[in-house]
């Protein structure tokens, strides 16, 4: 047990840095997906399936989604503003 | 294991907040203060951890710090929308992500 | 302040914060050593008092309900916030013109798929988790969530929305406030039947592992579910600029 914990610690620490350390917030937004899903497992090994549960579904859906179509807002605006 | 999931919670904690200085986008200071957010969790979760100890369920002895982790992950959720919501609108008005080019931009 | 300036005085703080870290995690007990008392309290109360096998949401709904009534406010608040603010871009005329041009899905036949067989068995997870939420892993928070997620499924597998012109009060935010309304009045429920705010015991305890169990903890998990799914839906209706809960039938 103490090794899963290890690994996915181990995993989420690396899943963090490389959301942190990504430049384009596309990507970003997609290892953030990743790394939530990540979190998920962590708590789950730390006897906290509760958290584990709506992690899951707020970092791999809810989190995701808000900042894909904040991106898509802000793309579109963009775009307007450039035909003009 | 104590220094991996203490030293885990903290390094989350600063690496978001490099994210944080680092970015040259508005979005992207808000996925990162997700991350620095998240270090809070793992921590409150690993000294919460009992070795030996069975999930919280059927009245097995549970430490209590799940509790506060649960409920934050979805305010969390919420509050991300707020400042997404923030950047969106500041994106209207600079025409610009970029946090240095704000103030300059004003039209 | 240049952006190297900037990052030198970055480095100077955090390794100094990185230091009060290390000083103030050397004084929290080892890993896996955790001794403290309140778990067993709870634990001492959740199974023979109340009949709660889950005693995480046994402490989040019943110990510490007050608690979870200010978080719930906060998603409650800050949904509200995140709508008033989009709001606010929206009504300016370079949108309002065509509602229906903006972030049309286009869909792919899979998508499509895929999407239509996964609303329906979301939606009963959904439901599950959230009724059981007394009982095993799971409540009102996990449960609202996953609902939301059923709207995002829908609208992902390309389900035409419409957006109504201005006629509040749409569904989504009835359900938002109705939850959070709904915990107010369960714990106020609890102050006339029970002597306490959110005190639970009035609505009886139950069979141990049965549904209805656990005092007014799985009506309280209802409303927070409610007002969780109804929060997260409302905030991406409004990214989407269209009500994902009036479908129409796909246009061919």
């Amino acid at each position: 047990m103490t090794a899963v914990q290890a690994v996915l610690l181990v995993l989420v620490g690396v899943a963090g840095t490389l959301v942190a350390l990504a430049r384009d917030p596309l990507r970003q937004t997609i290892l953030a997906g990743i790394y939530g899903l990540t979190l998920a497992l962590l708590f789950f090994a730390l006897q906290a399936p509760d958290v584990a549960l709506s992690q899951i579904v707020v970092g791999g859906v809810a989190l995701p989604a808000m900042l894909l179509l904040a991106l898509a807002e802000v793309r579109a605006r963009e775009q307007k503003g450039d035909d003009e | 294991m104590t220094l991996l999931a203490y030293g885990v919670a903290a390094w989350l904690f600063l690496a978001g907040l490099v994210g944080i200085v680092r970015s040259r986008n508005l979005i992207g200071v808000v996925i990162c203060l997700s991350v620095v957010q998240s270090s809070t969790y793992v921590l409150l979760l690993a000294i919460g951890y009992r070795s030996g100890a069975k999930a919280p369920i059927f009245a097995d002895i549970p430490s209590g710090t799940p509790v506060v982790t649960l409920t934050d992950v979805v305010v969390e959720a919420t509050v991300t929308a707020v400042l997404l919501a923030l950047a969106v609108q500041a994106h209207k008005r600079f025409g610009t992500l970029d946090p240095d080019r704000m103030g300059v931009m004003r039209g | 302040m240049s952006r190297s300036a900037r990052l030198i005085v970055f480095a100077a703080g955090a390794v100094g914060l990185a230091a009060l870290m290390a000083w103030g995690f050397a004084g929290l007990p080892d890993f896996g050593g955790y001794t403290g008392r309140y778990g067993r309290i709870v634990a001492q109360i959740a199974g023979p008092d109340r009949a709660a096998t889950n005693t995480v949401t046994f402490t989040a709904f019943d110990v510490r309900a007050v608690d979870t009534l200010v978080e719930e406010f906060i998603v409650f608040a800050a949904a509200i916030a995140a709508v008033a603010l989009l709001r606010h871009q929206r009504g300016e005329p370079e949108r309002a013109e065509h509602p229906d041009d903006v972030l049309r899905p286009r869909t792919s036949p899979a998508l499509m798929v895929v999407g239509a067989a996964l609303a329906g068995p979301t939606t009963v997870i959904a439901l599950n988790v959230i009724a059981h939420g007394a009982l095993t892993p799971g409540g009102g928070f996990q449960g609202g969530v996953v609902l939301a997620a059923t709207a995002v499924v829908i609208v992902a597998a390309g389900a035409r929305v419409r957006l109504p012109p201005d006629e509040p009060p749409r569904f989504a935010e009835f359900i938002h406030g109705l939850g959070a309304a709904g915990f107010v009045l369960l714990g106020l429920a609890g102050l006339v039947f029970a002597g306490a705010f959110l005190n639970t015991t009035w609505a009886g305890h139950g069979t141990t592992g049965a549904l209805l169990s656990g005092g007014a903890i799985p009506l309280l998990n209802v409303a927070t579910g409610l007002e969780v799914a109804g929060a997260i839906i409302v905030i991406l209706a409004e990214f989407l600029e269209q009500n994902m809960l009036v479908v129409e039938e796909p246009e061919s």
